[in-house]
């Protein structure tokens, strides 16, 4: 979701981002569990959140809605809720790029093989 | 579950670059040594470096472990056979002798400094052929060395745990010397027993000794078998946070898991207009010195997605700018730090909670680090420089560095390290050591750490070279009081 927010949805390959969204949910579930609950809790506030904001769940919200509600958590003055933007943001960046162009590169070797 | 009885005389806890010596050198003096490992027993190639496989593998936590404070710092620690030296830079940076010397007079260690390091030193250079870049610097060390000098400043090529065939032309054709390369397979032709998969939860006491090991084993298809392991004596080695976790699990309490400090980093992507990462030469290898051990320059490896970590911006933008991926690097700035914190084992689970409350004066010297490496790297053509701060623009005019030096939004910089130290720490202080002067446990007969923990501060340099001298060191002494078999 982070990362459809990050772009218009025409320039995000899909496959990748299919990809990106398993690797992370993998991810979520490799934290700690002192970290990882409350980063799901954390996870859902923020997603129903955005019923305040837009009348929809983050998860419901076109790519506009969403880049708005991750710039209003990112310039908060509370520092959980700015770190909570950027774990996602930086997790969900370095996974799509590596999915997207790391992988690819090791597919293109194997063909070439 | 039905538990299963292991013996040996002696038990490691831990592969990595301390582990891993302590079970070479213990079972090539003759001793049956069993060495446990929580990680998987991986090969250097069973992922791309740096890469999300890799991360999966063979770091903790998917590489996402925070300690807490008024600004989080990840840390990031190996879980594999080889620890951390699988995964890290393989940088060898020799102690720094004031620093050595420093630590013998403030914390009280017997024998120690420059010249009692010194063949423990050598011994480590020689086993993980510890070798400079037999070709020329590549384009971002360029940078850093030129950068460097265009400021007056000094700076050098920090030699790694890397092994280079003669007539060598690309770093694609050397191969890392980590624990698995070197020290385990070592371990394992001198009969050192290897059993990995397998979480050392507790030590069991019977007044000054230790008597077993609780441990679980996990099969490939997750499978769990418990294990009770007894031994003679028993060597804990599993780094700054895990090992004052087993001890305080196992009513080791007291100073033990106190004093955790560490190496603060943060990083910047670096735009210019020529072509300044080029993977075929690794990791960047040059650092600036001048400020050591306070403060340290230098440049990680950035493939694409590490960089778009660490760009802000939108998609189509970064696209724009991932086009010339090439043409950026990732400069770090890594400073001594000089808080404390602590490492607890959390109750009812098998998790370690971290707290490390870095400063001001850290935040200072990070802030002002970034500063002198955004001069540095406009003086030898930097185009843009990605600020560290979440949201914050890039600075594309030299002028407007001072931005950095106006003091960073605390919770907006993402903070990390590698490199941990001092939760056990060493020598004759009863105030602060957990260990003597040679890695003993004070008051526990037969319980040795001999890992980075007991290293009672931070290095100021990469410490790989400095854990392995000492733990080295310690296992000498412990030779020459027992004799080999």
């Amino acid at each position: 979701m982070v990362a459809e927010a990050q772009g218009a949805d025409d320039v995000m390959d899909p496959e990748a981002l299919d990809r990106t969204r398993a690797t992370m949910h993998r991810r979520l579930q490799m934290m700690p569990r002192f970290l990882g609950i409350p980063m799901i809790g954390a996870t859902l506030v923020f997603d129903w959140g955005g019923v305040l904001a837009s009348g929809l769940p983050f998860h419901r919200q076109s790519a506009a809605q969403r880049r708005k509600q991750l710039e209003t958590w990112r310039k908060s003055s509370i520092g959980f809720l700015v770190n909570f933007v950027d774990f996602y943001e930086k997790m969900a960046k370095f996974t799509y790029f590596y999915e997207l162009h790391e992988r690819k590169e090791q597919r293109d070797e194997e063909v070439s093989g | 579950m039905k538990r299963q009885r292991l013996d040996c005389d002696v038990l490691v806890v831990g592969s990595g670059p301390g582990g891993a010596t302590t079970a070479c050198l213990l079972a090539e003096a003759g001793h049956d040594v069993l060495l446990v490992e929580e990680g998987r027993n991986l090969s250097l190639d069973s992922a791309v470096p740096y890469s999300l496989d890799e991360i999966d593998q063979k770091y903790r936590n998917g590489g996402l472990t925070p300690s807490f404070g008024k600004t989080n710092v990840t840390y990031i620690e190996g879980r594999c056979v080889g620890g951390g030296s699988e995964i890290n830079a393989a940088l060898c940076h020799p102690p720094m002798p004031e620093t050595l010397e420093q630590w013998k007079v403030i914390y009280q260690i017997d024998e120690f400094g420059e010249k009692a390091l010194a063949p423990y030193l050598e011994d480590v250079f020689r086993d993980l052929t510890v070798s400079f870049l037999p070709y020329e610097l590549g384009p971002a060390s360029r940078k850093i060395k030129e950068g460097a000098d265009a400021m007056g400043w000094k700076s050098e090529e920090v030699a790694r745990f890397w092994h280079y065939p003669e007539k060598c032309d690309s770093h694609e054709k050397g191969s890392r010397q980590s624990m698995t390369a070197t020290m385990v397979p070592r371990a394992l032709a001198a009969g050192c027993r290897l059993r990995s998969r397998t979480r050392v939860r507790r030590l069991g006491l019977k007044g000054h000794r230790a008597v077993f090991a609780d441990a679980v084993s996990r099969g490939p298809d997750g499978t769990r078998q418990a294990l009770r392991i007894h031994f003679e004596q028993v060597f804990v080695c599993g780094g700054p946070i895990q090992t004052p976790t087993i001890l305080r699990r196992s009513g080791l309490k007291g100073k033990v898991g106190k004093g955790l400090t560490m190496h603060p980093m943060l990083r910047m992507p670096v735009r210019f207009d020529e072509e300044v990462n080029d993977p075929s030469y690794g990791v960047p290898v040059q650092q600036v010195v001048e400020f050591k051990p306070q403060l340290t320059l230098g440049c990680s490896n950035a493939s694409l997605p590490h960089l778009v970590m660490w760009l802000g911006g939108q998609v189509q933008d970064r696209e724009r700018k991932l086009a010339e991926w090439r043409k950026m690097a990732l400069f770090y700035v890594l400073v001594m730090g000089t808080r404390r914190g602590f490492v607890r084992s959390l109750p009812g689970t098998e998790e370690a909670f971290a707290y490390y409350p870095i400063n001001d004066e850290d935040l200072a010297l990070l802030v002002e680090g970034l500063y002198r490496l955004g001069k540095m790297l406009f003086a030898v053509g930097a185009k843009e420089i990605f600020s560290p701060v979440a949201g914050a623009a890039s600075i594309t005019d030299e002028r407007d560095l001072g931005i950095l030096r106006t003091g960073l939004p605390q919770g907006k910089m993402s903070i990390s390290t590698i490199h941990l130290f001092a939760t056990c720490p060493m020598g004759g202080d009863p105030r602060r050591a957990v260990v003597d002067s040679f890695g003993k446990m004070l008051d526990m007969d037969n319980i040795w750490i001999n890992d980075a923990s007991i290293l009672p501060a931070g290095t100021g340099v990469n410490p790989q070279a400095t854990l392995m001298a000492v733990a080295r060191r310690n296992v000498a002494r412990w030779l020459a009081a027992r004799g080999s078999r």
